[in-house]
């Protein structure tokens, strides 16, 4: 193969030692690769892994090899990765002399915007104003407040659901199928308006708060902001990017985390993301919950807070591993365009729905055979001493059912419940913690297994599921024996 | 930072804690290099102001004539705002020093600090790096 | 994905000559702006951000270039071909395994000195690589500017400079990509 390539482009000269090495090695390599010999033999020189093994594997003069890679590697005090790479460094710069030239000018806004980015003092409350308008005004006031509001207070209640209701009741004559897709946990009903009425205006709000972040080069300077913290807790700023987007969508915050170093690493950040970051579509859905009392908004964040850095530092301290370092390129800073965003923004929603709405649907039909074969009342009469414990009423257990099919489906679930009066300020905040803690919903699930094996993804989402019930436990004791009123 | 002990100066995250204790480096002690005296770590604030009469300390020093050690600087002592030039990279660990050449950190480049609280910021080319101490500190420079 | 094959093999079973999909392979240091021209070639849209590292996975298209079809192949960033991480591993891989075309190596303008070392291992692997100077208008409002042609002569490889998000010298790096494959077919 190496033969037919196209040997016209330059090929720069290292010096004798390792240019002999190279020639040395070449003459001795006598499989075929898809890369040059040359290359082959640098990378061997280099020691690299794959390579190594595979040569091994491929060579039957790998003994020789290997002594030519020792004889060199003698020759230098330092590692021949750094040689090598310093030499082509060098010859970069030779070739680049006569092609580049460089006039400073200097871009005073950007660097004042760069430098109050990055530095602490101005940069923390420059990250507070992001989060509180980005995240709280706009995900949570407008998306998860106004436009709720509009689509599913004004738009499914008033003139889809009892259109729907109406038509099934009249074209159906079965009550059991008529509730499969009406009523009350009809498939429309309930999992197309919980989907299009409350999740889509929430996720749409966050991803297009999160694409105008991503674009404008902010996220890096948010990275470093949180390195220091963020090694607390056994991750570093790198992980910034995993965590953040978690709060659009678990799922695909997980499947991002693939991007952290080491093993260690994407495990603590999957363990993180499935306990205390709540997605996108649960966060605003408690957001507008509970921001009726600042108190219980209060509560409810430190408290998630709290579970996040402990569980986060704890396992720190438990999992062994190397801590790898943080380094980051730092972006300029550039206005980001609207069309990017944009289209940003819905292929991330496309990809959200496409994976959403089949698991509404599913779970509609789920709860509909629950329903229908009383399996769902068994479970939540068996869970009733659980709500007990957690001092909330037996219809409590129905959300967090709910919330093992979607976190943000039980969410919805509590806002429902909510809306009829049934939960006290205590039992509001209690169930919102544990909701917010609780098992991750089944796409999670299904990615934690795929990404993490299916080992660490039970062992995490047995661990979830039994400490988020303990955390709601003793948040309520507390509450409680405090005398704490909301 | 100067041993209260023994008033050997050394690098304070090089002396990071104990490899057996289970405090690592939390435990706020700091032992010297030198004599093994150990001190309360220096706090933030002390820190800073120390920093600034240093600052206009240095400059008296260097009129007087006393040798200032050029040589052997690691990145992290680069004051914000400064130049120098990477003379050579310090570790053993393979991944660092990959990592460090992918950021076109190699000998003979020039760096300017740009900040070094939460995170070290510098300038390399036209390429802004940010970095914890862990990697910083295996950049060995000289000043220009 | 799976449409424009079959599309793609009909045609091809109705010329004369069969003809196999080209493969073209875009690399590059993360956050160089692989996955705009990625977009611009495809016309299918893959996530772009303005932060490294945000292409975990290989994304696949198809797009038109000169009368030619190609399959355009967007890979996670590497820094060098020798991995750090596990999609530089992925990528390295990728080069290893598939056989590519044409690699198209997309740097940024402003950090050239840093990036080109990937250029030249690339060569040496013996890849059929084109150069595509990404950036050019941020290079160029930093004081800073850059002798195509010379670059051109010095690697001996097509070299082209473009702006990819103002959608500025695509289409001169298409040119380069039919004249290239011509030559190296004929």
């Amino acid at each position: 193969m190496s033969g037919s390539m196209s040997p016209d482009g330059l090929i720069i000269q290292y010096d004798e030692t390792i240019e002999k090495a190279l020639n040395n090695i070449v003459k001795l390599l006598k499989a075929r690769y898809n890369f040059s010999k040359r290359m082959i033999a640098l990378l061997l020189l280099q020691e690299d892994e794959e390579i190594t093994q595979l040569a091994k594997l491929r060579e039957a003069d790998f003994p020789q090899i290997f002594s030519i890679i020792q004889q060199t590697k003698s020759k230098y005090k330092d590692p021949l990765r750094y040689v090598i790479t310093l030499q082509c460094r060098q010859r970069t710069d030779q070739i680049l002399s006569g092609v580049i030239t460089d006039s400073k000018k200097e871009t005073r806004l950007q660097s004042w915007l760069d430098h109050i980015t990055i530095n602490p003092i101005t940069g923390i409350p420059i990250l507070l104003i992001v989060l509180y308008f980005g995240l709280y005004k706009f995900v949570g006031e407008f998306g998860a407040g106004t436009l709720v509001d509009l689509i599913e207070g004004n738009f499914f209640e008033n003139y889809i659901n009892p259109w729907v209701n109406q038509v099934t009741a009249k074209l159906i004559p079965w009550h059991s199928i008529q509730t499969l897709i009406a009523f009350d946990y009809g498939i429309i009903t309930l999992g197309l308006r919980y989907a299009v009425a409350i999740i889509l205006p929430i996720v749409a709000t966050f991803f297009l708060a999160f694409s105008l972040l991503e674009d404008s080069g902010y996220l890096p300077r948010l990275a470093l902001l949180v390195d220091r913290l963020f090694k607390k807790i056994g991750l570093n700023g790198r992980a910034v990017i995993p965590i953040t987007l978690g709060f659009g969508c678990d799922t695909m915050a997980t499947l991002v985390s693939r991007t952290l170093e080491t093993k260690r690493e994407r495990v603590i950040a999957t363990l993180l993301l499935a306990l205390a970051i709540p997605c996108s579509a649960q966060l605003g859905v408690i957001m507008a919950l509970l921001s009726a009392n600042p108190a219980s908004l209060g509560i409810w964040a430190g408290f998630v807070i709290l579970v996040f850095l402990l569980v986060g530092y704890l396992a720190a301290q438990l999992m062994p591993g190397e801590k790898p370092a943080f380094y980051m390129e730092l972006p300029p800073l550039r206005l980001p365009k609207l069309s990017n965003i944009l289209e940003k923004t819905l292929s991330r929603m496309q990809w959200y729905f496409l994976e959403i709405i089949p698991f509404f649907i599913l779970a509609s039909v789920l709860i509909w055979v629950g329903k229908i074969t009383g399996l769902f009342d068994a479970i939540i009469n068996a869970a009733a001493p659980l709500m007990y414990a957690l001092g909330l009423p037996s219809e409590a257990a129905e959300i967090f059912l709910f919330g093992f099919f979607r976190r943000d489906y039980g969410a919805a679930g509590l806002y429902d419940l909510q809306n009829s009066g049934a939960l006290n300020g205590v039992q509001l905040v209690v169930s919102a913690v544990t909701l917010t803690l609780f098992v991750p919903c089944i796409a999670q699930f299904a990615i934690m297994i795929k990404e993490r094996g299916w080992k660490t993804g039970l062992a995490i989402g047995c661990f979830v599921f039994a400490f988020a019930f303990l955390c709601g436990i003793i948040l309520n004791l507390l509450l409680r024996s405090l005398g704490v009123t909301l | 930072m100067k041993c209260s002990f023994c008033g050997y100066e050394f690098n304070e995250t090089s002396a990071t804690g104990c490899k057996s204790c289970p405090l690592q480096a939390n435990c706020g002690q700091i032992k010297c290099p030198h004599c093994g005296f150990e001190m309360p770590q220096e706090n933030l604030v002390w820190k800073w102001f120390r920093r600034r009469r240093r600052g206009a300390g240095a400059g008296r020093r260097h009129g007087q004539g006393k040798k200032v050690c050029t040589e052997g600087m690691t990145l992290s002592e680069l004051e914000p705002g400064k130049e120098a030039i990477v003379s050579h990279i310090d570790t053993g660990n393979k991944s660092t020093l990959n990592k460090i050449m992918a950021l076109g950190i190699l000998p003979g480049v020039r760096v300017t600090m740009i900040q070094k609280f939460p995170t070290f910021v510098f300038q390399v080319g036209n390429t802004r790096v940010t970095a914890d101490e862990q990697l910083v500190n295996t950049i060995m420079i000289q000043k220009t | 994905m799976d449409k424009p094959v079959t599309e793609l093999n009909k045609t091809a079973s109705k010329a004369p000559s069969i003809r196999k999909k080209k493969k073209l392979v875009l690399v590059g240091t993360p956050n160089v702006g692989k996955s705009v021209i990625f977009n611009l070639l495809t016309g299918t849209y893959v996530v772009v951000s303005n932060y490294p590292g945000t292409t975990v996975e290989v994304a696949r298209g198809t797009g038109k270039i000169g009368q030619e079809v190609y399959e355009v192949i967007d890979t996670p960033g590497m820094y060098s071909l020798f991995p750090i991480t596990e999609e530089e591993r992925v990528t390295r891989t990728l080069l290893l395994t598939e056989k590519p075309d044409i690699v198209i190596h997309v740097v940024d303008a402003k950090n050239l000195e840093r990036m080109l070392p990937l250029t030249l291992q690339l060569l040496e692997a013996g890849l059929p690589v084109i150069l595509a100077v990404n950036m050019m208008d941020e290079a160029e409002v930093l004081g800073r500017t850059i002798d195509l042609d010379a670059l051109a002569k010095a690697l001996n490889i097509p070299v082209v400079g473009t702006a990819a998000a103002q959608n500025r010298g695509i289409d001169q790096l298409k040119r380069m990509v039919s004249d290239f494959v011509r030559k190296h077919v004929a």
